[in-house]
């Protein structure tokens, strides 16, 4: 018996990427394969060439051949499989400028358009460099660098995350694909002010200049490296403190002590949690900073005065800034309340020391006492300096012989004690 | 009468292409110096040349070590089991050219993630993976089957360890080579794939997640040629293509083994495709998810036991992967639902026979119903390790690693998982020859059977 040749299967990817019609199901392809598969007779084959048919208006559909199973050419009766149909995707999302596929969204057009209107594709969707987030022409943001330009953002900064327009764009300075925006460069990679001056270009200014006064739209921010700049440790010595500059570190006791205060304030605290740092919400240790170097005297009122002046100025400061700026005053004027109850207490218990431990007019010779400052001890009462207001020039039956006399009333008080003369003009201290 | 058009799949799978790894050993088990690996890889290259069926096959060194060697395919049609056959044939026989050069050297070859007979001086350098290469058409591809491999990496990665054992000591990972690999990295989320904005999603994935080079993740959406993604209507079947590049899978020793999972890797592409040509897309698994994942993957193999996304806000009570299950599930049982719920239609497309998947779905079965077995070769690899003395596994796994390296069909743990329950291993292939027969898909969507 003849046993009859089996056919050979000839397999093809069906490309129909330049047909336009949807072909998506074994019925509509047998539709197609009607159409075409009397035109394929005769083509030649050979693996991996192509057979193609227009249909009609430029609608081509694309057999590649993946295997011929030797056979040169299509015959009546050769067997075809289609081992996958290539198409253009069906188009669920589309641009709404031309239509096409658009697979990004405009976020901020997602709440304020229809459904699908945020779509955009890959010619009309804008991007700002460093961010895979899909803007559309309108929502592009505006570059915000500080001199209000009316640009278009181009890119992120790397440091401080912010848009910023071509205008403020600075490469890493080896490396070009990273960008910072001028004022990140600066705090970056600028050199200090100092160095430079002297010849010396290799240390980087990462510390700036901190001081600011009523007529300053920004503080100084001169770069400095760590060699150049004073650090004013207004939280105490084992923190950073306020950094100025050579010029600022001298102009700093004649400033108004509203500016000081203003500046001390607003300047970022010291948040490492190793060694000890001071609060500024004491009125005590508010008074000893700003009477640093200055020559005339700071009253603890007029301190509380000018921090009440800050009020209007502070409503423009961060939230932080204003946090702290509360609760300075709210500690200020709380204390500034029990300094004259305190001073009262004390002065009678001095008069009463002197009257029994010396004498009915040493006692009366006592017209007043100021407190001029106290200092807080872990463990022990705190200390108190006292200025003890004498109408009579001589200290000595105060102070005693060797200064008995006045260490028991120190030691009693937990105070030191200065005397001064009043009787002349201005208040003299008595040494 | 016209030509007949007698089958018609709607979405096909594509070519693949295989960079597969070897790690080239003296007799006394260490790795080959430089020289001795480029006389071998000439001698190999030779012979490669001189068989006419090994067209396009060559020989490469992609790593920075001498001792890691690629046998690499071109991109080859694997539509039918015949073509798949012939696939693993020309594998084997580009390996037996790799072999034979190997041996007139005195030397030998291993396939394993890492050296497993002899210690480098800290941790391993010479790190060796099969690299899977999945030809893409267009941009929309490239962004739903990447991101579908990448929520089904830890599935994937479970059953592809094979690095337990290195320097004849068990390992606390069952793929150490991708523990200490220094370049692999958690494939993100790609929201919008586009070939024309390539720098802008370089420069964020550089920025956000530190990651200087897309093609250091473990899936490479870059994989191949990815200028080709440019041209819109480029022709097809050409040498190069695009692909979407598959980086962690340990190299391994069986060519079924390997079979099994290049038709996973294609169905799931198939599904991928699909879902772009439909214009869905896929929701985003979070980063902390899988990288917690693809960490339990990589310690137990087969054996981890997957967690769920807690990360995910969605409620709706979709049920097709661990992550949307919200239970967790053992990676054999997990990759198991995934071929049952999602890849079945594509593996029918894929003409796949049940034998064909038996190295991996046999042992992921055996473990569903609790029963001893391998799931994987890592597991073998840690059990001849720890049944035997040094000296003896060492032989063992010289011969055996021969043997499999020689052959298209030995598959060592599919036989021992077949003897050791031999009624329940039928009952299995049962079952799947059932769920592999064709009218099975058409039954579940509902329709009349052909």
């Amino acid at each position: 018996m003849l046993e009859m040749p089996v056919p050979a299967v000839v397999q093809v990817i069906c490309d129909l990427r330049r047909f336009y019609f949807n072909i998506d199901n074994q019925k509509k392809m047998d539709e197609l394969w009607e159409t075409i598969n009397e035109r394929l007779v005769g083509r030649e084959l050979r693996t991996g060439s192509e057979l193609g048919v227009y249909i009609d208006r430029g609608k081509l559909v694309r057999l590649w051949v993946v295997d011929a199973q030797g056979q040169t050419h299509v015959t009546p009766d050769t067997i075809f499989h289609i081992t996958d149909i290539v198409r253009n995707p069906q188009l669920v999302y589309r641009c709404r400028t031309c239509n096409n596929y658009g697979p990004f969204r405009c976020m901020d057009c997602v709440d304020t358009r229809p459904r699908g209107q945020e779509r955009l594709c890959s010619t009309h969707a804008k991007f700002v460099e460093g961010r895979w987030r899909a803007y559309c022409d309108e929502h592009l943001p505006p570059c915000r660098c500080f001199s209000f330009c009316k640009d278009t953002a181009t890119f992120c900064c790397e440091h401080c995350n912010g848009f910023y327009g071509e205008h403020y764009r600075t490469s890493h300075p080896h490396d070009k694909t990273i960008d910072y925006c001028q004022k990140c460069y600066d705090r970056l990679f600028g050199h200090c002010s100092v160095c430079s001056t002297e010849g010396r270009s290799e240390s980087l200014g990462t510390l700036r200049c901190s001081f600011k006064s009523w007529d300053m739209a920004y503080p100084c921010g001169e770069a400095l490296c760590w060699k150049h700049a004073l650090q004013w440790k207004i939280w105490g010595p084992h923190q950073h403190g306020i950094t100025l500059c050579e010029r600022h570190k001298r102009l700093i006791r004649n400033s108004n002590p509203k500016d000081v205060l203003a500046m001390m304030i607003t300047t970022r605290p010291p948040r490492s949690r190793h060694g000890k740092s001071f609060s500024l919400a004491n009125l005590y240790r508010l008074r000893r900073l700003l009477k640093r170097d200055r020559t005339e005297s700071l009253s603890f009122e007029a301190i509380v005065e000018t921090l009440h002046a800050l009020s209007e100025q502070s409503k423009a400061w961060d939230k932080y800034a204003q946090q702290r700026y509360k609760e300075i005053v709210n500690s200020c004027d709380k204390t500034l309340q029990e300094i004259p109850i305190r001073q009262n207490e004390m002065l009678a218990k001095i008069r009463e020391y002197y009257w029994d431990e010396v004498s009915k007019k040493a006692a009366q010779a006592i017209a007043w006492l100021t407190i001029e400052d106290r200092y807080v001890r872990p463990g022990q009462p705190d200390l108190f300096f006292l200025a003890v207001q004498l109408t009579t020039p001589s200290k000595r039956p105060y102070i005693g012989i060797g200064g008995e006399t006045v260490k028991r009333i120190e030691s009693q008080l937990s105070a030191r004690l200065d005397f001064w003369d009043i009787t002349v003009t201005p208040p003299r201290r008595i040494d | 009468m016209p030509p007949k058009l007698e089958k018609v799949i709607i979405n096909g799978s594509s070519r693949h292409r295989l960079y597969k790894g070897f790690l080239l050993l003296d007799s006394n088990g260490y790795l080959a110096n430089e020289v001795l690996s480029k006389r071998i890889e000439e001698n190999a290259q030779q012979r490669l040349l001189q068989r006419l069926a090994l067209t396009g096959f060559t020989l490469e060194r992609l790593s920075d070590h001498p001792a890691v060697m690629h046998v690499m395919t071109p991109f080859l049609p694997l539509f039918t089991v015949k073509q798949r056959t012939l696939f693993i044939l020309r594998l084997v026989a580009a390996t037996s050219c790799l072999l034979e050069a190997a041996e007139e050297a005195s030397c030998q070859l291993a396939a394993a993630g890492v050296n497993p007979y002899r210690k480098e001086d800290e941790e391993p350098r010479a790190l060796c993976a099969d690299i899977h290469q999945i030809e893409v058409y267009e941009e929309g591809e490239v962004e739903r089957i990447y991101n579908l491999y990448r929520q089904f990496l830890p599935e994937l990665l479970a059953i592809s360890t094979h690095s337990a054992v290195y320097g004849t000591s068990v390992q606390k990972d069952f793929s150490l080579r991708m523990r200490v690999n220094l370049a692999s990295y958690l494939p993100r989320y790609i929201s919008q794939f586009s070939e024309q904005h390539l720098e802008h999603l370089e420069l964020f994935i550089r920025k956000k997640h530190k990651l200087s080079n897309l093609s250091q993740m473990d899936i490479n959406p870059l994989g191949g040629d990815p200028s080709a993604l440019r041209k819109p209507e480029r022709p097809l079947l050409l040498k190069t293509a695009a692909a979407v590049e598959l980086r962690f899978i340990d190299a391994q020793c069986s060519f079924p083994f390997i079979r099994a999972q290049v038709i996973l890797l294609q169905a799931l592409a198939m599904h991928g495709r699909e879902l772009a040509r439909v214009g869905r897309r896929l929701f985003p698994v979070s980063d902390e998810s899988l990288d917690e994942n693809k960490a339990l993957a990589l310690h137990s193999g087969g054996g981890a036991v997957l967690r769920p996304d807690s990360y995910r806000r969605s409620d709706e009570p979709r049920k097709s992967s661990t992550y949307e299950r919200k239970e967790p599930e053992v990676a054999t049982t997990a990759l198991l639902k995934l071929i049952e719920d999602t890849l079945l239609d594509a593996l029918l497309d894929l003409e796949c026979e049940p034998w064909e998947l038996y190295p991996i779905t046999l042992g992921a079965e055996l473990r569903r119903r609790e029963k001893r077995c391998f799931a994987n070769y890592a597991e073998y690899q840690q059990y001849l390790c720890t049944a035997y003395p040094e000296e003896r596994f060492i032989a063992i796994l010289q011969e055996q690693t021969r043997l499999l390296l020689s052959s298209s069909t030995f598959d060592i743990i599919c036989d021992y998982n077949r003897q050791l329950h031999q009624k329940l291993a039928q009952e299995i292939e049962s079952v799947w020859s059932e769920k592999l027969a064709p009218h099975h898909s058409s039954e579940s969507k509902g329709e009349a059977p052909c």
